[in-house]
C-alpha cells in the first residue's frame, strides 16, 4: 500500500488535498503533527478582531460624519460619484425658503427691461433684457397688462439652445385689457448669452392709444 | 561610521510593501464604509445633509442632459399640417420615453396660411397611451376663439407632470374655428424632472 492516497481530479471549488501525505501514518520519516491552537485561543482572536472592527467603525463614523459635515470636497466628491454611479439617489427639496446658490440646480434668475413706449401705429423693437450665464435653464417671457393695444408679439430674440420657440402673439380688436406670457423653452447655453426680445404691436391694426409695458425673462436652472 | 546606502532594490521592495499595505487598507475601509452608508444612519444623514449644504452645482458647459438623466429635454414637432376639412385633427409631434416629465404644446398658426381660422383648441386625444398618465388638470389644453381672421398667432398650452410607465406617443387634437382648411404646426416638448 502506498502512503500517497490514489489522486483524483478535484473539483475546482476545493482546494485540492497534498500529493505528499505529510502525516506519519503514511511517511514515518516526515515530521510529527503540528500542535493545533485550542478553540479558545481561536475565539479569542476573532474577539479581539471584531472588537477592533467595531473600534475602528465608530471612529470611521465619527470621521465621515465630520468630514461630510464640514468638509466642502469631501461632500462635492460624494455628489460626484453618486452622479457617476447613476443610483437613482432621490434628490431632497429644501424647505427653509432658501434661495439656490448661482450655478447650483434650481437658480432663479430675472431680467425686467426698463419702460417700453408702445405707439399706436405698428411697431417692431428690440429689448436688451440681462446676460444669462452658463447652464441648462427653463425660460419664459410675460409682460405687464396692457389695455390700449391692438395686437402684440413677444419674441426671444436670441434663441441658445430652444427645444422650442419662445413666444407669443396676441389678436384682438383695440382696447383688450392683456398681459401675454409665453411657453416655457429650454436655454442650453455654454457662454453668457445676452438675452433680448422683440415686442412687436400692433400689425393688424393701430392701437386705442400710446401704452407703455414691461417685459420679464425668467429662468430656472434645472440642471 | 556611516550608515549603509540603502539599495535601489531595498527601496522598490519598500514601495512596494506600502503600495500592498495601501491596498489592503482600502479594501477594509471599502467594507467598513459600505457597512456604515448601509447599517448607520447617521452616516448617512451626515452625508446626505452635507450634499444638502453644498447644493446640486449644475452644468454650465452646455452639455445635454443624456437619455434618463434628470434634466433631459425631448421634443418635436407636426409642422405644416393641414386641417381637416372637419372635425379633429390628430397629430403624433412627442414620442415619451418611460420616465416623469413636464410636458408643454405650442400652436402655432402661420399668417395668412388660412384666411379665415378664427380660433383653435388643442386637447390631449383619448384613450391616452397605455402606461401614461397626467397629472395636474389632467390634461395639456389651450382653447382661444374670436380672433381676427386672417391672423397669424402662438399658443401655448399649460405646463403638465406626466408618468409614463413605458414609451408613450399620445395624440393631439387640433381643431379649428372658420370654414378655412388651413395649416398649423404643434411643437411639443418635455424635460425629465425625476
Amino acid at each position: 500500500m502506498s502512503g500517497n492516497p490514489t489522486t483524483l481530479p478535484a473539483p475546482t471549488n476545493v482546494v485540492p488535498m497534498p500529493t505528499n501525505w505529510p502525516g506519519p501514518m503514511f511517511n514515518p520519516g516526515a515530521r510529527p503533527w503540528p500542535q493545533s491552537p485550542s478553540c479558545f485561543s481561536e475565539l479569542a482572536g476573532l474577539n479581539a478582531c471584531y472588537d477592533s472592527v467595531q473600534m475602528m467603525e465608530q471612529i470611521l463614523a465619527k470621521v465621515v460624519c465630520d468630514l461630510a459635515t464640514n468638509n466642502a470636497a469631501f461632500a462635492q466628491c460624494l455628489v460626484e460619484a453618486i452622479a457617476k454611479s447613476g443610483s437613482n439617489v432621490p434628490l431632497i427639496g429644501v424647505t427653509n425658503g432658501a434661495d439656490a446658490q448661482p450655478g447650483q440646480v434650481g437658480e432663479y434668475v430675472s431680467f425686467a427691461s426698463a419702460t417700453i413706449n408702445i405707439p399706436t401705429a405698428a411697431n417692431s423693437q428690440t429689448v436688451t433684457l440681462g446676460t444669462l450665464q452658463p447652464g441648462d435653464w427653463d425660460m419664459w417671457l410675460t409682460t405687464t397688462q396692457l389695455s390700449q393695444v391692438h395686437d402684440m408679439g413677444l419674441y426671444l430674440a436670441s434663441q441658445p439652445g430652444f427645444a422650442v420657440p419662445i413666444a407669443s402673439i396676441f389678436m384682438g380688436s383695440g382696447g383688450e385689457i392683456i398681459q401675454l406670457v409665453t411657453s416655457t423653452s429650454r436655454g442650453l447655453v455654454s457662454v453668457p448669452t445676452l438675452i433680448a426680445v422683440n415686442v412687436i404691436t400692433n400689425q393688424a391694426g393701430a392701437g386705442s392709444a400710446a401704452s407703455t409695458t414691461e417685459v420679464t425673462f425668467m429662468a430656472r436652472r434645472r440642471r | 561610521m556611516y550608515p549603509a546606502p540603502v539599495s535601489a532594490g531595498q527601496n522598490l521592495y519598500g514601495l512596494n510593501a506600502c503600495y500592498d499595505s495601501v491596498q489592503v487598507m482600502e479594501q477594509i475601509l471599502s467594507k467598513v464604509m459600505l457597512d456604515l452608508i448601509q447599517n448607520d444612519p447617521a452616516v448617512m444623514a451626515a452625508i446626505m445633509a452635507g450634499i444638502g449644504a453644498t447644493g446640486i452645482t449644475g452644468v454650465t458647459n452646455g452639455q445635454p442632459a443624456a437619455a434618463g438623466v434628470v434634466g433631459q429635454v425631448i421634443a418635436g414637432q407636426v409642422a405644416g399640417q393641414a386641417f381637416a376639412a372637419t372635425g379633429a385633427t390628430l397629430v403624433t409631434p412627442l414620442t415619451i420615453p418611460p420616465g416623469d416629465w413636464n410636458i408643454q404644446a405650442i400652436l402655432s398658426i402661420a399668417a395668412g396660411a388660412p384666411s379665415d381660422i378664427t380660433g383653435a383648441a388643442v386637447v390631449l386625444g383619448t384613450p391616452l397611451p397605455p402606461g401614461m398618465t397626467v397629472g395636474g388638470r389632467g390634461d395639456i389644453t389651450v382653447a382661444v376663439s374670436g380672433l381676427p381672421a386672417g391672423a397669424n398667432w402662438v399658443l401655448s398650452t399649460n405646463t403638465a407632470p406626466v408618468n409614463c410607465s413605458a414609451q408613450a406617443v399620445p395624440q393631439f387634437s387640433v381643431t379649428r374655428g372658420g370654414t378655412a382648411a388651413g395649416v398649423f404646426s404643434l411643437y411639443a416638448w418635455g424635460r425629465r424632472m425625476r
